[in-house]
Protein backbone atom coordinates (compact mmCIF):
# COMPACT_ATOMS: atom_id res chain seq x y z
CA UNK A 1 0.00 0.00 0.00
CA UNK A 2 1.33 3.34 -1.15
CA UNK A 3 1.97 5.39 2.55
CA UNK A 4 2.63 2.67 4.25
CA UNK A 5 6.15 3.65 5.01
CA UNK A 6 8.33 6.69 4.89
CA UNK A 7 10.41 6.85 1.61
CA UNK A 8 13.69 9.09 2.05
CA UNK A 9 16.35 10.66 -0.50
CA UNK A 10 19.58 12.55 0.15
CA UNK A 11 19.50 15.72 -1.98
CA UNK A 12 22.42 18.62 -2.22
CA UNK A 13 21.96 21.80 -1.88
CA UNK A 14 23.04 23.56 -5.31
CA UNK A 15 22.03 26.67 -5.49
CA UNK A 16 25.22 29.47 -4.28
CA UNK A 17 22.70 31.36 -1.96
CA UNK A 18 21.67 27.89 0.04
CA UNK A 19 18.43 27.25 1.74
CA UNK A 20 17.96 31.27 2.35
CA UNK A 21 14.78 32.71 3.01
CA UNK A 22 13.37 33.20 -0.47
CA UNK A 23 14.34 29.73 -0.84
CA UNK A 24 12.75 28.12 2.15
CA UNK A 25 9.76 30.18 1.78
CA UNK A 26 9.47 28.42 -1.52
CA UNK A 27 10.08 25.17 -0.28
CA UNK A 28 7.50 25.48 2.53
CA UNK A 29 5.04 26.50 -0.24
CA UNK A 30 5.53 23.45 -2.39
CA UNK A 31 5.62 20.77 0.72
CA UNK A 32 2.69 22.50 2.07
CA UNK A 33 0.88 21.49 -0.93
CA UNK A 34 0.72 18.09 0.10
CA UNK A 35 -0.79 16.01 2.81
CA UNK A 36 2.51 14.25 3.52
CA UNK A 37 4.89 14.66 6.63
CA UNK A 38 7.92 16.17 4.92
CA UNK A 39 10.41 16.49 6.61
CA UNK A 40 14.28 17.50 6.12
CA UNK A 41 17.52 16.17 8.12
CA UNK A 42 20.66 17.83 8.63
CA UNK A 43 22.50 16.00 11.18
CA UNK A 44 20.00 13.54 12.09
CA UNK A 45 17.34 15.59 13.48
CA UNK A 46 14.22 15.64 11.30
CA UNK A 47 13.02 19.28 10.46
CA UNK A 48 9.31 19.96 9.21
CA UNK A 49 9.66 21.14 6.03
CA UNK A 50 6.50 22.79 6.47
CA UNK A 51 8.16 25.39 8.69
CA UNK A 52 10.31 28.02 7.44
CA UNK A 53 11.96 28.65 10.80
CA UNK A 54 12.78 25.50 11.17
CA UNK A 55 14.09 25.00 7.86
CA UNK A 56 16.18 28.43 8.25
CA UNK A 57 17.83 26.94 11.36
CA UNK A 58 19.20 24.25 9.25
CA UNK A 59 21.65 27.00 7.68
CA UNK A 60 21.91 24.84 4.83
CA UNK A 61 24.89 26.56 2.65
CA UNK A 62 25.53 25.56 -0.68
CA UNK A 63 27.05 22.21 -0.77
CA UNK A 64 25.05 20.92 1.73
CA UNK A 65 23.89 17.04 1.63
CA UNK A 66 20.11 17.21 3.45
CA UNK A 67 17.84 13.49 3.51
CA UNK A 68 14.42 14.35 2.46
CA UNK A 69 11.99 12.13 4.49
CA UNK A 70 8.39 11.90 3.58
CA UNK A 71 5.86 10.13 4.77
CA UNK A 72 1.73 9.98 4.13
CA UNK A 73 -0.62 9.27 1.60
CA UNK A 74 0.82 11.56 -1.40
CA UNK A 75 4.74 11.03 0.01
CA UNK A 76 5.65 10.11 -3.70
CA UNK A 77 4.27 13.11 -5.47
CA UNK A 78 5.93 15.33 -2.51
CA UNK A 79 8.93 14.31 -2.58
CA UNK A 80 8.99 14.28 -6.50
CA UNK A 81 8.32 17.82 -6.04
CA UNK A 82 10.80 18.88 -3.54
CA UNK A 83 13.73 17.61 -4.83
CA UNK A 84 12.61 19.20 -8.20
CA UNK A 85 12.55 22.29 -6.45
CA UNK A 86 15.90 21.54 -5.02
CA UNK A 87 17.73 20.45 -7.89
CA UNK A 88 16.44 23.62 -9.58
CA UNK A 89 18.09 25.70 -8.03
CA UNK A 90 14.94 27.08 -6.24
CA UNK A 91 14.44 28.74 -9.52
CA UNK A 92 17.18 31.06 -9.15
CA UNK A 93 19.90 31.70 -11.77
CA UNK A 94 23.39 30.22 -9.92
CA UNK B 1 -9.10 32.97 7.97
CA UNK B 2 -8.27 34.67 11.22
CA UNK B 3 -7.12 38.26 10.49
CA UNK B 4 -3.59 39.81 10.75
CA UNK B 5 -3.16 43.06 11.66
CA UNK B 6 0.79 44.46 11.84
CA UNK B 7 0.17 47.72 13.77
CA UNK B 8 2.91 49.98 14.80
CA UNK B 9 3.80 53.44 14.33
CA UNK B 10 6.37 55.28 11.27
CA UNK B 11 6.70 53.29 8.56
CA UNK B 12 7.95 49.87 10.43
CA UNK B 13 4.63 47.95 10.03
CA UNK B 14 4.29 48.53 6.23
CA UNK B 15 7.89 47.67 5.64
CA UNK B 16 7.74 44.23 7.98
CA UNK B 17 4.55 43.25 5.48
CA UNK B 18 6.78 44.03 2.48
CA UNK B 19 9.10 42.15 3.39
CA UNK B 20 6.84 38.93 3.95
CA UNK B 21 5.58 39.49 0.75
CA UNK B 22 9.16 39.54 -1.10
CA UNK B 23 10.05 36.35 1.13
CA UNK B 24 6.86 34.32 0.67
CA UNK B 25 4.63 35.91 -1.92
CA UNK B 26 1.30 37.43 -1.64
CA UNK B 27 -0.39 36.86 1.53
CA UNK B 28 -4.00 36.73 2.15
CA UNK B 29 -5.18 38.22 5.52
CA UNK B 30 -3.02 40.16 6.23
CA UNK B 31 -3.19 44.01 7.01
CA UNK B 32 -0.19 46.94 7.94
CA UNK B 33 -1.03 49.63 9.81
CA UNK B 34 1.26 52.23 10.36
CA UNK B 35 0.10 54.89 13.04
CA UNK B 36 1.32 57.66 12.12
CA UNK B 37 4.01 59.41 15.28
CA UNK B 38 1.45 63.08 15.62
CA UNK B 39 -1.63 60.25 15.91
CA UNK B 40 -3.82 60.83 18.94
CA UNK B 41 -5.25 58.03 20.87
CA UNK B 42 -8.65 58.57 19.33
CA UNK B 43 -7.39 59.18 15.88
CA UNK B 44 -5.20 55.84 16.62
CA UNK B 45 -7.79 54.17 18.04
CA UNK B 46 -10.20 54.90 15.05
CA UNK B 47 -7.77 53.83 12.57
CA UNK B 48 -7.14 50.36 14.81
CA UNK B 49 -10.90 50.20 14.81
CA UNK B 50 -11.60 49.96 10.79
CA UNK B 51 -8.62 47.81 10.19
CA UNK B 52 -10.05 45.33 12.49
CA UNK B 53 -13.06 45.37 11.20
CA UNK B 54 -12.17 45.06 7.64
CA UNK B 55 -9.78 42.68 8.40
CA UNK B 56 -11.94 39.81 10.88
CA UNK B 57 -14.16 37.29 9.00
CA UNK B 58 -15.83 36.17 12.02
CA UNK B 59 -12.84 33.86 13.73
CA UNK B 60 -11.02 37.28 15.37
CA UNK B 61 -7.64 39.09 14.17
CA UNK B 62 -4.48 38.69 15.71
CA UNK B 63 -2.22 41.91 16.23
CA UNK B 64 1.11 41.79 15.96
CA UNK B 65 2.82 45.36 17.78
CA UNK B 66 5.60 46.45 17.46
CA UNK B 67 6.49 46.93 21.39
CA UNK B 68 4.73 47.13 25.05
CA UNK B 69 3.64 50.71 26.34
CA UNK B 70 3.81 52.03 22.70
CA UNK B 71 1.01 53.71 21.46
CA UNK B 72 -0.16 51.24 18.34
CA UNK B 73 -0.17 48.39 21.46
CA UNK B 74 -2.23 50.43 24.06
CA UNK B 75 -5.19 51.50 21.67
CA UNK B 76 -4.76 47.77 20.69
CA UNK B 77 -5.51 46.76 24.04
CA UNK B 78 -8.69 48.72 24.35
CA UNK B 79 -9.84 45.88 21.61
CA UNK B 80 -8.69 42.70 23.28
CA UNK B 81 -11.20 40.28 23.56
CA UNK B 82 -10.45 36.45 24.09
CA UNK B 83 -10.86 34.17 21.08
CA UNK B 84 -11.86 38.09 19.53
CA UNK B 85 -8.72 40.10 19.17
CA UNK B 86 -5.37 39.29 20.92
CA UNK B 87 -2.22 41.40 20.86
CA UNK B 88 1.07 39.89 20.65
CA UNK B 89 3.85 42.48 21.00
CA UNK B 90 7.84 42.55 19.87
CA UNK B 91 6.59 41.73 16.48
CA UNK B 92 10.01 40.17 14.52
CA UNK B 93 10.20 39.55 10.68
CA UNK B 94 10.22 35.48 11.65
CA UNK B 95 6.98 35.60 12.99
CA UNK B 96 5.33 37.37 10.59
CA UNK B 97 7.13 34.46 8.42
CA UNK B 98 5.94 31.93 10.19
CA UNK B 99 2.44 32.84 10.04
CA UNK B 100 2.70 32.49 6.25
CA UNK B 101 3.37 28.64 6.38
CA UNK B 102 0.43 26.15 5.77
CA UNK B 103 -0.74 24.21 8.71
CA UNK B 104 -1.21 26.70 11.26
CA UNK B 105 -3.74 27.24 13.74
CA UNK B 106 -6.54 29.06 11.52
CA UNK B 107 -9.61 28.81 14.04
CA UNK B 108 -8.58 30.19 16.94
CA UNK B 109 -6.95 33.52 18.03
CA UNK B 110 -5.69 33.04 21.41
CA UNK B 111 -4.55 29.58 20.64
CA UNK B 112 -2.80 31.27 17.45
CA UNK B 113 -1.47 34.27 19.66
CA UNK B 114 0.20 31.70 22.46
CA UNK B 115 2.00 29.27 19.28
CA UNK B 116 2.88 32.19 17.74
CA UNK B 117 4.60 33.40 20.88
CA UNK B 118 6.70 30.61 21.86
CA UNK B 119 7.99 30.35 17.53
CA UNK B 120 8.84 34.55 18.20
CA UNK B 121 10.77 33.82 21.48
CA UNK B 122 12.94 30.95 19.46
CA UNK B 123 13.65 32.97 16.90
CA UNK B 124 15.85 35.61 19.56
CA UNK B 125 19.28 34.69 19.87
CA UNK B 126 22.70 34.93 19.39
CA UNK B 127 23.30 33.72 15.68
CA UNK B 128 26.56 31.78 16.20
CA UNK B 129 24.78 29.79 18.93
CA UNK B 130 21.64 28.84 16.65
CA UNK B 131 21.57 25.43 15.42
CA UNK B 132 18.59 23.38 14.21
CA UNK B 133 16.98 22.31 17.53
CA UNK B 134 15.41 18.89 17.54
CA UNK B 135 11.35 20.09 16.03
CA UNK B 136 9.13 17.41 16.24
CA UNK B 137 7.73 17.30 12.75
CA UNK B 138 3.19 17.09 13.14
CA UNK B 139 1.94 13.78 12.35
CA UNK B 140 0.33 13.92 8.83
CA UNK B 141 -3.16 14.66 9.60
Amino acid sequence: MSGAEVIEEEVEIVNRLGLHARAAAKLVHTAGGFRSRVALAKDGEDIDAKSILGLLLLAAAQGTRLKIRCEGQDEEDAMRAVTALIAGRFGEES
Amino acid sequence: MIGKLILTQGGLARELLAAARTISGELAGFEALSLDWSDGFEEAKSKVRSALDHLDQGQGVLVLTDMFGGTPTNVALTFQHPGKVEILTGVNLPMVLRLTCPGIEDTDVTLLARWLLAKGQRSVGLASEMAAPAVPCPEPK
